[in-house]
């Protein structure tokens, strides 16, 4: 119901006022903002974390392209092609899309057109492998052709849906196995297969976590925002109504004025003529106010329910008289009729219960059957959109709704209005739901690369490596790996913070098993290169991605720190057992950058993750408090109206009076009654609060009950209220209540607020007893005139 | 009084409701002062077409049908009249938009039994008359670059705002009731100083500076202004414009 309330301000029965702008009120910048929010409802979806997306997507993969170039010309540089014309071509080519891809990408965005032609240029470089690398490199992705694949892979996965990136990953993969069979290597260049399955796995699980999680964010800023337009909408309604209402009550307003001083010296002819003219408007207000009080009768409108339904069902009907803001009446008789709909359709029972109570401000209305009952757990799929649009809809204006059920036992709707308000959580759903789908990620892709990759290295070349017991090292590492890992996520899952020792002791043995597993490499079989190259070296692999588990809660500083260490240890101890020349330093580029190129792209996407849950949980907050206020408002707003409506037929009353030449407007007990009258509605005109002050609704209550004593107490009230507390507050208003209880005919009340200052003063005409004053004496009663002042004041 | 001079002030009144241009008169016919109603008229455009429009001072209702009058007056004011708000309704942002666009004074209806006639002799004098209404939204001025009060300042407009008479805020206070009046209106000169100056800002400075009002160390800076204000067009720092719908239009640009 919400959205459609967001864009009709005018539904029928509701503002019968009407929404003639007027610019009345001094408050028009105010109430400009106000309309001009009202004029452009928000989008049906606002899609803040889906571009937050686009915008990271697209400056990632730049950064990844040009960082890709930058290697694939130093790694070009350090080996020699085998057809140079052909390497400098495919050079050139990839220099100019890079800058093309950069200039675009940041510029407008990743376009398809963008990511097709990337595509197209990296199959035609897989393609043309033969020319273009060594033979000997082919099994590890050609040197530098490598990190393009994976560039490639990664713009992609940013771009195109799941379907679509499995589809291409696997294409890109098709076409790398069709440039090594073309230059005769087709089973060499199974090892880079291999590779880009993994990473095409990773980059959809991530992005598959991360769309949802942005999915969601966007759903929730979207609430908000429709939340905070529905508030602006109301608010204009509700200014737009009271400067009608004033303008209606300022024809009264004038003439009780200047009856009530005795300012008037007309003829009685005039003076009828007057007051015939404003009662009149007065009437006309409350004709125009009547459906719309009536619609706010929650007993009438279930009373209506009840009639839709004679001669199907007999519904014993229970009512207390009670109002509720309309929006409140509209959604808990809908709800109420949903639940007697559905007891008529499916209970099989011939009477239903309905009742409505209301005690401490809380509706309670409850919709019960004794038919057939079901189980409330398992939902059949037919009842599940009727539960859903009663719990929805009472849910919607701040209410809760429950059902009590048991097969065979009769169903029980109890809906509750306002709802019991729940202490704010520490960390709102939406944080911990990202966070959880961020771990799972995590979790998934440093299991699925230790599994897949790391364990099958270890299994294929138990017996490469280093005799005597390489391949029993390399198990052994391979299993305290396992360990640390499965441990970090333990204590990630149980939300428990890793001891002070955990992380940097997991942080060094993932470190020194990169050092151990390049040792081990070395056996006498099979060539060193091979198994560098190859995942029988694998640690230096997921050691950063079981890092990431490990340093979860750590600052990026740590992990970028880890990333380095991981690949320093592996070039210094390569350095050690079997040095670097430049092809082998060419490949180790190649490699390390594919290894370190996901994990950054993680970390980055974890951040974003991490943000965009951050401001969807502020947008929730948001939310919930708009709708709090909101609801605040449009009570205050609700009883105000009854208020007019009751002074409106006071005032009409003695304006009936005068009109009827019943009353002369010269006598004093009528210019009494227009003082008394005039009074009350100047106090009603000067609110204008919205979610009124405490202070403030202190006084007016006592001005009130003075009021129908017959007492004229003009309230006047300026400046903002600092927040006071409530010692403070009753210090102000007990002595300046009691006060004005001893007024005879009239009492002046006034608050002046500001930020430092808040002093309430009071002018009666009455007379305190002697006991009375010495108890008042240390407030400082004075004497003023015929009458008496008191004054309190709270400084800060 | 100004009013016992040789000529009597004379005053127009914009209101649409005709039960105030009767009790105007009422109050009038009770004051021993000479104030003549010359004109009264439901718009702005009746007064200026009419005899009102050489009246010394014009009353000015805020709530004229479907219009908001108040950004009337800086254009009125511009012209040389002496405006005296008249309205109902005392919000301390419409009192002190209407003493910032150059309104002599203003004075809520219900007020007006009270304190009308005083209210419109001290305007025909250019001097300034502060009602509690006015008192009370110069106490509750929130703005950042509100003119600073002194606690003398602020306690005279404070009682004055409660409703004790003149007297008793002079007894409680401990000073004449002379020097009360001097508080409250420096206090109001003070508003003076804001916004866009004008010729009535001008004259309310200059009949300030005659009755002694302004301290000595304070004369220059006053003056300057009101000088600059026939001279220069002189924006508000805050770049707001000074009434909803008087705009930026000025004579003096």
């Amino acid at each position: 119901m919400t959205p459609v309330r967001a864009t009709s301000t005018r539904a029928p029965g509701r503002a019968t006022i009407g929404l003639t702008p007027s610019p009345r009120d001094g408050r028009v910048r105010h109430r400009k903002r106000a309309r001009s929010v009202m004029l452009d409802p928000p989008a049906a979806t606002t899609f803040v974390a889906a571009f937050a997306l686009r915008h990271t997507a697209a400056r990632l993969a730049s950064a990844v392209h040009a960082t890709v170039l930058v290697v694939a010309l130093a790694v070009g540089s350090l080996v020699r092609p085998p057809d140079p014309v052909w390497f400098g071509a495919a050079m050139v080519v990839l220099a100019g899309w890079t800058v093309v891809f950069c200039v675009v990408a940041l510029r407008h965005g990743l376009s398809s057109w963008l990511v097709a032609g990337d595509t197209l240029i990296t199959a035609t470089i897989c393609v043309s492998l033969g020319p273009l690398v060594p033979v000997g490199t082919v099994p590890n992705g050609g040197g530098w052709v490598s990190p393009v694949i994976a560039s490639t892979l990664l713009t992609i996965a940013l771009t195109q849906r799941l379907a679509a990136t499995v589809g291409l990953g696997l294409i890109l993969t098709g076409c790398y196995l069709l440039g090594a069979g073309l230059a005769s290597e087709l089973s060499a260049g199974f090892g880079q297969a291999w590779t880009s399955l993994i990473q095409i796995t990773v980059l959809s699980a991530v992005m598959t976590v991360i769309r949802r999680a942005g999915h969601d964010a966007d759903r929730l800023f979207t609430a908000e925002q429709r939340a905070g337009h529905d508030a602006e909408v109301d608010r204009a309604r509700r200014a737009d109504e009271r400067t009608q209402l004033r303008m209606i009550h300022a024809t009264a307003l004038a003439t009780l004025t200047m009856i009530g001083s005795g300012s008037v010296a007309s003829s009685p002819s005039r003076i009828r003529r007057w007051a015939a003219a404003d009662l009149a408007a007065l009437r006309s207000m409350s004709d125009q106010s009547r459906p719309a009080r009536e619609r706010t009768r929650l007993d009438q409108t279930l009373l209506e329910v009840v009639g839709r339904h004679r001669g199907q069902l007999r519904i014993s009907y229970h009512p207390t008289p009670c109002q509720a803001p309309p929006e409140v009446v509209d959604a808990l008789s809908q709800a109420a009729a949903e639940a007697v709909a559905n007891a008529a359709r499916h209970s099989g029972a011939d009477e239903v219960t309905l009742t409505l109570g209301r005690a401490a401000g809380v509706i309670t209305v409850t919709v019960g059957d004794r038919g057939r009952g079901f189980d409330p757990g398992p939902i059949p799929r037919h009842r599940y959109g009727v539960r859903e649009s009663i719990i929805g809809a009472v849910e919607a204006v701040g209410g809760a709704a429950t059902v009590d059920s048991a097969a065979g036992a009769g169903c029980r709707w109890t809906l509750v209005w306002p709802a019991a308000s729940a202490p704010e959580p520490a960390a709102t759903p939406v944080v911990r739901h990202f966070e959880r789908g961020a771990l799972i990620a995590a979790f998934v892709i440093g299991g699925l690369w230790h599994v897949l990759n790391d364990g099958m290295g270890v299994a294929v070349h138990w017996t490469a490596y280093r005799p005597p017991h390489g391949g029993a090292v390399s198990a052994a590492l391979w299993t305290g790996y396992t360990v640390i890992g499965l441990l970090a996520a333990a204590r990630l899952t149980r939300n428990r913070p890793a001891g002070r020792w955990f992380a940097p002791v997991a942080a060094a043995i993932l470190v020194g098993g990169v050092a151990v597993n390049v040792v081990i490499c070395t056996g006498p079989g099979v060539s060193t290169w091979t198994l560098i190259f190859g995942n029988a070296n694998w640690a230096v692999g997921v050691s950063g991605w079981i890092g990431i588990l490990v340093l979860w809660r750590g600052r990026a500083g740590g992990l970028v720190a880890l990333f380095a260490a991981n690949l320093l240890v592996e070039v210094v101890a390569l350095q050690i057992v079997a040095p670097l020349d430049r092809p082998r330093l060419a490949q180790w580029i190649a490699a390390a950058y594919g290894i370190t190129m996901l994990q950054v792209v993680f970390v980055v996407g974890l951040r974003f993750l991490q943000r965009s849950g951050d401001g969807a949980a502020r947008a929730e907050r948001r939310q919930n408090r708009a709708h709090a206020v909101r609801q605040a408002a449009n009570a205050v707003h609700a009883d105000r109206r009854q208020r007019y409506a009751e002074i409106g037929a006071a005032a009409a009353d003695l304006l009936a009076d005068l009109a009827a030449g019943r009353a002369d407007h010269g006598d004093a007990t009528t210019r009494h009654r227009a003082s008394v009258a005039a009074a009350r509605m100047r106090r009603l005109l000067a609110e204008r609060d919205d979610v009124t002050d405490q202070l403030l609704h202190e006084l007016r209550a006592c001005a009130d009950v003075a009021g129908r004593r017959g007492v004229a107490v003009d309230l006047v009230a300026v400046g903002t209220f600092p927040p006071l507390t409530v010692g403070a507050r009753r210090e102000l208003t007990e002595t300046p209540a009691r006060l004005l209880a001893t007024a005879r005919s009239w009492a002046r009340v006034t608050v002046a607020a500001s930020t430092d200052e808040v002093s309430v003063g009071v002018v009666v005409d009455g007379v305190l007893a002697e006991a009375e004053l010495a108890g008042l004496a240390e407030i400082q009663v004075g004497r003023e005139g015929e009458g008496l002042w008191l004054e309190t004041i709270w400084r800060r | 009084m100004a009013g016992d001079d040789l000529a009597p002030v004379t005053i127009a009144v914009v209101d649409d409701h005709p039960v105030i241009h009767d009790g105007v008169r009422a109050w009038l016919a009770a004051s021993p002062a000479r104030v003549e109603l010359i004109q009264a008229a439901g718009t702005v455009e009746e007064i200026l077409t009419g005899p009102g429009a050489r009246a010394d001072v014009l009353v000015l209702d805020l709530d004229l049908g479907e219009t908001n009058a108040l950004g009337r007056i800086p254009e009125l004011c511009a012209d040389g009249h002496r405006v005296v708000v008249f309205s109902f309704d005392s919000d301390e942002g419409d009192v002190l938009t209407a003493l910032t666009a150059g309104a002599s004074a203003f004075l809520n209806k219900a007020e007006g039994s009270a304190h009308f006639v005083e209210t419109v002799l001290a305007a025909a004098a250019d001097r300034s008359y502060v009602s509690p209404s006015t008192a009370g939204a110069m106490l509750a001025d929130a703005r950042t670059d509100r003119p600073r009060l002194s606690d003398q300042e602020r306690n005279a407009l404070r009682w004055w705002f409660q409703g004790m008479s003149k007297q008793s805020v002079a007894t409680r206070m401990g000073l004449s009731v002379h020097t009360v009046n001097q508080y409250i209106s420096r206090a109001r000169l003070k508003y003076g100083r804001a916004g866009r100056p004008g010729p009535t800002k001008a004259a309310l400075l200059a009949r300030a500076i005659e009755d002694g009002l302004i301290r000595a160390d304070e004369v220059n800076e006053y003056r300057s202004l009101a000088a600059a204000g026939l001279d220069f067009f002189h924006p508000d720092p805050l770049g707001r414009p000074v009434s909803p719908s008087g705009g930026r239009r000025s004579r003096f640009r």
